[in-house]
C-alpha cells in the first residue's frame, strides 16, 4: 500500500511545492487567475470564462484581451492533450494569468514523462531562435502540412505562442522520478 | 441537397452551409479540444456539395477566436474549396472578416491567403455582433 501510494504522494507534494514557489514568483503581480489542481473540461471552460470576463473589465484594448485569451487556450489545451492524466482523464496542473510592470504573464505547468522532455526542450529552443519573420514562415509551413496528431495537436502550439506574444517562450523542467513538471512562462508586453 | 446548420456554443462556431445560395458561414469561436471531429460534418457536406455546386460559392469567416488545431481544419475546408474553384464548376470567393484592431486575426487570414489560391478578401469591421 505504502509503495503504491508513494509516487502519488511525491507527485502531489511536488506540485504543492512548485505551486508555492510559483505563488512567490507572483508577489506584487495583479493576479487575474491562479489555479492548482486537476484540469478537466469543466475547469478549463470555467477558467476561460473568468479570464475573459476579468480582462474585459479592464481598460485594455480588445486586441490584448484576445491575445491573452488565445495564448491561454493554447496553454490549457496543451496540458489537456499532452499532460500525464490520472485514471479519470484529468491532468494535475497549475496555471495563472497576472499583470506586472506593463506585461501580462501566463504561466502553466503540468506533468510529462521524462522521455519527452528532451524533445520539448529542443522544440521550444528552436522556436525561440527564430526571428519574427521566420516564425511566420515556419508557422505557414507547419499549417500547410495538414497533420493533426492522434492526441489532437497541430504542431503549431509553440510557434503560435511565440508569434502571438512576440517574446521568447520561458520554460523549466522539475524532474521527479520518471516524470517532470514542465512549466511554461509567457509574457505579453502592453504598449500604451 | 440538405443544408447543414450547427448551432454555436461557447467554444464552437455557428456553421451554416447553404446549398441554394452557395454561402458557407463560420461565425463565433472555434476552440474545441477535438477540432477534427467537430469539422467532420463540414468536410462531408462540402464533399457532397462539390458534385452539384452553386455557380458561386462564398466562404465567409467571421471568427473571434480560433485555436491552432481549428486552423488546420479551416485550411482543410479551404483546400476543398480550392479544388472546387479549380474544377471550374463554381467560382469560389473567401471573405475573411476581422475586428479592426485584431492584428492576430488579420495575420491569420493572410496565412491562408498565402497558402490558398482562391480570391481572398480581407474585411475589417468595427466589432462583431454578439449573439
Amino acid at each position: 500500500m505504502v509503495n503504491q501510494l508513494t509516487p502519488l504522494i511525491v507527485i502531489i507534494f511536488g506540485v504543492v511545492l512548485i505551486f508555492n514557489n510559483h505563488i512567490n514568483k507572483l508577489k506584487g503581480h495583479d493576479i487575474i487567475i491562479s489555479f492548482s489542481g486537476k484540469l478537466d473540461v469543466e475547469v478549463l471552460n470555467n477558467a476561460l470564462v473568468v479570464v475573459e470576463k476579468k480582462l474585459l473589465e479592464r481598460d485594455l484594448p480588445l486586441k490584448y484581451t484576445k491575445k491573452i485569451y488565445n495564448v491561454l487556450v493554447e496553454c490549457l489545451q496543451n496540458i489537456f492533450h499532452h499532460g500525464i492524466k490520472d485514471e479519470n482523464g484529468d491532468a494535475e496542473c497549475i496555471f495563472s494569468v497576472s499583470f506586472f510592470e506593463n506585461k501580462f504573464h501566463i504561466y502553466s505547468g503540468n506533468l510529462i514523462p521524462n522521455s519527452i522532455s528532451q524533445s520539448i526542450n529542443q522544440k521550444i529552443s528552436s522556436v525561440n531562435k527564430l526571428t519574427e519573420d521566420e516564425v511566420v514562415n515556419q508557422y505557414r509551413k507547419v499549417l500547410d502540412n495538414g497533420i493533426i496528431s492522434d492526441k489532437g495537436g497541430s504542431g503549431l502550439g509553440f510557434l503560435d505562442m511565440k508569434r502571438k506574444t512576440k517574446n521568447n517562450i520561458g520554460f523549466e523542467f522539475f524532474p521527479s522520478g520518471d516524470n517532470s513538471f514542465f512549466m511554461l512562462n509567457l509574457t505579453i508586453n502592453i504598449k500604451s | 441537397m440538405i443544408n447543414l446548420r450547427i448551432e454555436p456554443t461557447a467554444k464552437t462556431p455557428l456553421i451554416f452551409c447553404n446549398a441554394e445560395t452557395g454561402i458557407i458561414l463560420l461565425e463565433g469561436r472555434s476552440i474545441p479540444e477535438n477540432s477534427a471531429e467537430y469539422f467532420q460534418p463540414v468536410y462531408d457536406w462540402i464533399d457532397d456539395y462539390v458534385n452539384t455546386p452553386n455557380a458561386k460559392t462564398d466562404f465567409q469567416v467571421k471568427l473571434e477566436y480560433f485555436n491552432t488545431s481549428s486552423s488546420k481544419c479551416i485550411l482543410n475546408v479551404l483546400k476543398k474549396l480550392e479544388n472546387l474553384h479549380g474544377s471550374g464548376k463554381s467560382s469560389v470567393e473567401i471573405h475573411w472578416f476581422f475586428e479592426e484592431d485584431d492584428e492576430d486575426m488579420q495575420e491569420a487570414g493572410q496565412d491562408f491567403d498565402v497558402i490558398i489560391s482562391i480570391p481572398f478578401k480581407m474585411i475589417s469591421i468595427n466589432q462583431f455582433e454578439k449573439n
